[in-house]
């Protein structure tokens, strides 16, 4: 056979406990560990001249997983096509803000709350949008978010009834996801919205008892970990199968405390794989008490990141699926640069992202009645055109594929630096706590 | 060798909200 293998641009290695070594590619997505025995024939398959024969097991699984490709392959246009296949019109991602109200006032918040519940001549133009667009969709993809969705539950039934039917009588893939603060999450509103197709579910939790009630309280000051406790514990009894993140947003304040709910998180939720923890640092994320925040510098936030994620794996708690999704290749690439995605305002305003939706670069377009797109091209083009075509250091990195420069383009915008995913600052770290992770479902 | 997670084909929608640091 004449064919010569060479590793992929897109591996990362990282080492485990045991001894042994686990292998990430983000064209593939991939992730394989290999043991101790195994690692000398893996080492000499990825050294630079190359491989000639796919003779043994483990060189068919390098290959399988597109660890080693073929010589001559040229990746980086792989990665470029994979970039414009962003472009495809048969998938459509909607962020629909069915109210833009809230019963809680979280510190760190950067919403402003002026609108409330989306108007009927909005909600007949997203029935219409999706009734139009239907014919020619594969994949239809729902993210409900305000707001507090919650507060809209008799919306969110309504539109989950017109897209669910639209699905089964165009042959669309239909998913949702809900991104709430738990507060009115009670069993049987779960329910409800699993039969509504939604599967994925974000809960934030700050800490235990009153440190969690110091940045998520409600809108009157009353705290709120009592009930969103309750509520999960609720959930948890449910026998569906579902993909339940709980995020924590840590800052200097509650960053000694986050043991204390880690340990309180593992008495309701470890070992069940349905639920999954995600940490991040608080941010000034356009709020109005952003200058009171006491957040973390970027160093400790990095580190603390992954050390928590790390004591939750060790307690038996899942990470996040969110974490090693966003390591798949596009997934890590923002919906505000999607060329499919939208965020809909309660007004029918069209968005791009969700954090800034009072700069005049985030209004894109309005959606009318009859489900028309009146879109600014211009605007649209900032958002979807800014990333790795603009950043030759984004053409030539190993996460390229996974996120395209474009993990946050409005970052990017704003500060001129490259928008990289704390996933990728960390890859090793985060590879060999996956492994450590996927140790507790054998 | 264990697969945890195996290859898919790249160019065959979710909120992953995670900004990557202050926007102030």
């Amino acid at each position: 056979m004449d064919t010569h293998y060479v590793p992929s641009r897109f591996n990362v290695l990282s080492r485990t406990d045991d001894h042994g070594m686990i292998l990430y590619n983000s064209y593939t997505g991939a992730i394989v560990s290999f043991s101790e025995d195994e690692k000398a024939e893996v080492m000499d398959c990825l050294k630079r001249a190359g491989i000639t024969e796919l003779d043994s097991d483990v060189k068919k699984s390098l290959y399988d997983h597109g660890f080693i490709v073929p010589g001559h392959v040229d990746q980086k246009r792989r990665a470029l096509f994979l970039h414009e296949s962003m472009h495809r019109t048969d998938m459509m991602h909607l962020i629909l803000l069915v109210t833009e109200a809230c019963n809680f006032r979280c510190t760190y918040c950067y919403e402003k709350f002026e609108r409330g519940k989306m108007k009927p001549e909005v909600v007949n133009g997203v029935k219409a949008l999706v009734k139009d667009r239907a014919g020619t969709l594969s994949n239809l993809h729902i993210s409900w978010f305000g707001g507090e969705p919650l507060l809209q539950m008799p919306l969110i039934e309504e539109l989950s009834h017109t897209f669910l039917s639209i699905a089964q009588e165009n042959q669309i893939q239909y998913s949702a996801d809900v991104v709430t603060n738990g507060y009115f999450l009670t069993k049987e509103t779960f329910e409800k919205l699993l039969s509504w197709n939604v599967r994925q579910f974000m809960v934030t939790i700050d800490g235990v008892g009153k440190m969690h009630d110091r940045t998520r309280h409600l809108a009157g000051g009353g705290g709120t970990f009592d009930q969103i406790i309750e509520n999960l514990r609720a959930v948890k009894e449910c026998s569906a199968d579902f993909d339940f993140t709980i995020r924590v947003n840590f800052d200097q304040e509650n960053i000694k405390e986050v043991s204390n709910l880690i340990a309180c998180l593992k008495d309701h939720f470890a070992h069940d794989k349905r639920f999954g923890l995600f940490f991040h640092p608080v941010g000034r994320w356009g709020g109005e008490h952003d200058d009171e925040l006491p957040i973390c510098n970027h160093i400790i936030s990095n580190q603390k990141i992954w050390e928590f994620t790390e004591e939750a794996v060790d307690e038996g708690l899942g990470m996040s699926s969110l974490i090693s999704g966003s390591m798949m290749p596009t997934a890590s690439v923002c919906y505000a640069a999607k060329p499919n995605s939208f965020v809909i305002g309660a007004d029918g305003q069209l968005y791009k992202c969700t954090t800034c939706l009072d700069e005049e670069i985030n209004k894109v377009g309005k959606l009318h009645e009859d489900g028309s797109l009146a879109i600014d091209f211009d605007k649209l083009a900032t958002w979807v055109t800014s990333g790795e075509e603009t950043d030759s250091g984004c053409q030539s990195c190993f996460f390229r594929p996974a996120c395209q420069g474009n993990h946050c383009p409005y970052y990017r915008m704003l500060t001129g630096e490259k928008p990289c995913p704390y996933e990728k600052k960390n890859i090793r770290k985060v590879l060999s706590l996956i492994w450590k992770d996927s140790l507790q479902e054998t | 060798m264990k697969v945890i997670r195996p290859a898919k084909s790249p160019v065959e929608g979710r909120i992953m909200k995670s900004i990557p640091g202050n926007l102030k």
